[in-house]
């Protein structure tokens, strides 16, 4: 039983990353008050190209960078044409969707001549890490140790970033973007440097969480439920959830991935169909989203 | 004059996207006159193409217009492919039901299943509104993904054809209730009819209908509208209500022009009414014709794909880039910024 509650642990951590990740970037974007819905397409760009430049010069490190470069370049570029160019952000964001799952189905098919999926069984993988004082408590080292490092990168990002949200200038002043861009400006605040800042660090952010998908596991998927299977829309849920907080990013993304992880184990012993244990992450961000979105309603109400 | 230029503008833009189809083909395609050949003259090349091209493009409309006019209310009505989805599984399963009752009564039987299949999605997404203040956009969004695995789950499961020999796939809409073909060689039927008649039956109803008066208030400015009397809230579930019915119908349009039943892979017509609502700044009379325009490049891509060596996916990298450069206005403040008057920006916001 203890093996079963570990091993449930383990896998749940393990789902969380590329969800923590993206809703990370989805909250600084949130926070400058102009939300990136393309973060799906955005995820399907570095899962595809990380893989591909990993596979390619067998190196992890080339595709991880590749995979943020390409991103961080899709973020500045959503952020360019929404404010030199006044295109609506949603609308960019959906551009970068369809972009995402055209371009990558369109560039597996030149490059190997296979429909929707590539798998690169050599291309090197995210390197498992065994923690040295954690990894040495029974139990416990089941749980917490053998994550890829980008599982523990996360967890540490949600702090760092938690730190500079709340206790920096810059922090600060992209939430000042995001309350109101006239006052921002009023009291001396760049509010397209903020807004780029924003787009930069959810591109690295979401480039980093589409690898992780991709270099997992060596294999790519694309199409319209590809890869990402949903979790650029997941991300806008955990973010209505976190607000400005990233440690309820780091929980409700554990929440959803326990329920992927809970589905998978009834998948597995009792026979429930597949399909609702997919369904399952997203009716959970449903009601969790309704509930607080109520919650907040009324305590505005009542303040 | 400013009309003129914006008119313009969106031209170039579209130009501009074919340009981009140009460049993408010559960089990947081995013999690329013959792929540029059929991409752009494949779909007018025979009575056959050009048929498959207006039969793609009769979801695509009904689709555009769906998203237009959740939009013309500032609905985010993102959670339409999910409509999309659900509308065409009821409808065709209501069909494949009524099999023998006469086809005046099923036939609006089975469009109005569509519709109320469509609606139900969005009178969920207008309740969780309007009483636990969810934003629309989220939860279309989160329900549309829902519906996506409940749709699979029910046709690999209960619904299931067991007899179908394309697939897993529901049971087909009886010969019956099937529309006539109007190019023989092709899937073209008169459902192309209904699309167009509901486009400018739409596109009079928005603006001279007192509810489509409504509607355009609700988007335009919804605090004005409601000192003006208008029950924002309520327009905005009605036009939720119709964006999802019609985005239903849309699905059944697409299964009646297809191989009419409903299989587990996703179209993506859903998606790309939305890109087309936005192309067309929600204006139902240029849904018609983007809507056509996007038809004519899957066509294209298709044709290239089947003569020559392209996937059929060019034609979604085109569709993504034209919807990122379409910016009417916008683009021609940006164009004109450039070109001196750095005047600070719209909002008075100094950037």
């Amino acid at each position: 039983m203890n093996e079963f509650i570990a091993g449930f642990l383990y896998t749940f951590i393990a789902y969380g990353t590329p969800l923590i990740l993206c809703s990370l970037g989805g909250m600084m974007t949130g926070l400058s008050g102009r939300f990136n819905l393309g973060m799906e397409g955005m995820m399907l760009f570095s899962a595809f190209f990380s893989l591909l430049f990993a596979n390619q010069f067998g190196s992890l490190i080339a595709g991880l960078a590749m995979g943020v470069i390409i991103t961080v370049a899709i973020g500045l570029m959503m952020a360019f044409i929404n404010i030199r160019m006044g295109v609506d952000i949603y609308i960019a964001g959906m551009a970068v969707n369809v972009l995402g799952t055209g371009l990558t189905t369109f560039l597996i098919f030149v490059l190997t001549g296979s429909q929707g999926s590539i798998i690169y069984p050599q291309a090197p993988r995210l390197l498992k890490l065994t923690t040295p004082i954690l990894g040495n408590i029974p139990y416990l080292n089941q749980v917490v140790s053998n994550h890829t490092w980008l599982d523990y990168l996360a967890i540490i990002l949600v702090i760092v970033l938690a730190i500079v949200i709340h206790k920096t200038a810059f922090g600060r002043h992209i939430r000042a973007v995001g309350k109101s861009e006239w006052v921002a400006s009023a009291c001396g605040i760049s509010v397209n440097k903020n807004i780029y800042a924003s787009y930069v660090l959810c591109g690295i952010l979401c480039g980093l969480a589409g690898a992780s998908l991709s270099l997992n596991q060596g294999i790519f998927v694309g199409g319209f439920i590809g890869m990402t299977n949903g979790r650029g829309w997941l991300a806008m849920a955990v973010v209505i959830l976190a607000q400005e907080n990233p440690y309820i990013v780091l929980f409700s993304a554990w929440a959803l991935g326990a329920l992927s992880a809970i589905g998978d184990i009834l998948q597995a012993s009792k026979g429930f169909p597949a399909r609702v244990v997919q369904m399952l992450p997203f009716i959970g961000a449903l009601i969790a989203a309704s509930i607080y979105s109520y919650r907040r309603e009324k305590r505005n109400i009542r303040g | 004059m400013q009309q003129k230029k914006r008119t313009l503008f969106q031209l170039l833009v579209i130009l501009s996207g074919l340009v981009m189809a140009l460049i993408v083909i010559l960089l990947c395609s081995d013999e690329p006159a013959l792929a540029l050949r059929y991409f752009f003259i494949g779909p007018f090349s025979s009575t056959y193409f050009l048929g498959d091209m207006l039969n793609n493009a009769v979801p695509l409309i009904i689709c555009g217009l769906a998203a237009s006019i959740s939009f013309t209310a500032s609905v985010w009505n993102l959670g339409l492919e999910g409509m999309v989805y659900f509308g065409m599984l009821t409808g065709t399963i209501t069909a494949a039901a009524l099999d023998g009752v006469s086809a005046v009564i099923a036939i609006p039987l089975m469009f109005l299943a569509a519709f109320l299949g469509g609606a139900v999605l969005s009178a969920l997404c207008s309740f969780l509104y309007s009483k636990f203040h969810l934003d629309i956009m989220m939860s279309s969004l989160m329900l549309a993904n829902v519906i996506f695995y409940l749709v699979f789950l029910l046709i690999e499961g209960p619904l299931r054809d067991a007899d179908s020999e394309q697939g897993v796939t529901t049971k087909a809409i009886p010969e019956a209730f099937r529309f006539g073909k109007l190019l023989s060689s092709s899937d073209l039927n008169t459902t192309i009819f209904i699309a167009l008649a509901l486009a400018v039956f739409i596109y009079f109803a928005l603006k001279h209908s007192r509810l489509g008066y409504e509607i355009r208030m609700t988007g335009l400015n919804a605090s004005f509208a409601r000192y003006g009397g208008i029950n924002t809230g309520l327009i905005a579930i009605i036009a939720m209500l119709i964006s999802g019915g019609l985005g239903g119908v849309g699905g059944l349009t697409y299964v009646l022009g297809t191989s009419f039943r409903v299989r587990n892979q996703l179209c993506g017509i859903g998606w790309s009414g939305l890109s087309i609502a936005m192309i067309s700044r929600n204006n139902p009379a240029l849904v018609v014709p983007v809507a056509i325009f996007f038809a004519y490049l899957t066509e294209g891509a298709q044709c290239a794909a089947l003569f020559a060596d392209i996937t059929p996916d060019v034609s979604q990298i085109i569709q993504g880039a034209i919807l990122l450069l379409v910016t009417g206005e916008a683009m021609i403040n940006f164009l004109e910024n450039r070109r001196g008057n750095r005047k600070l920006s719209v909002k008075g916001v100094s950037r």
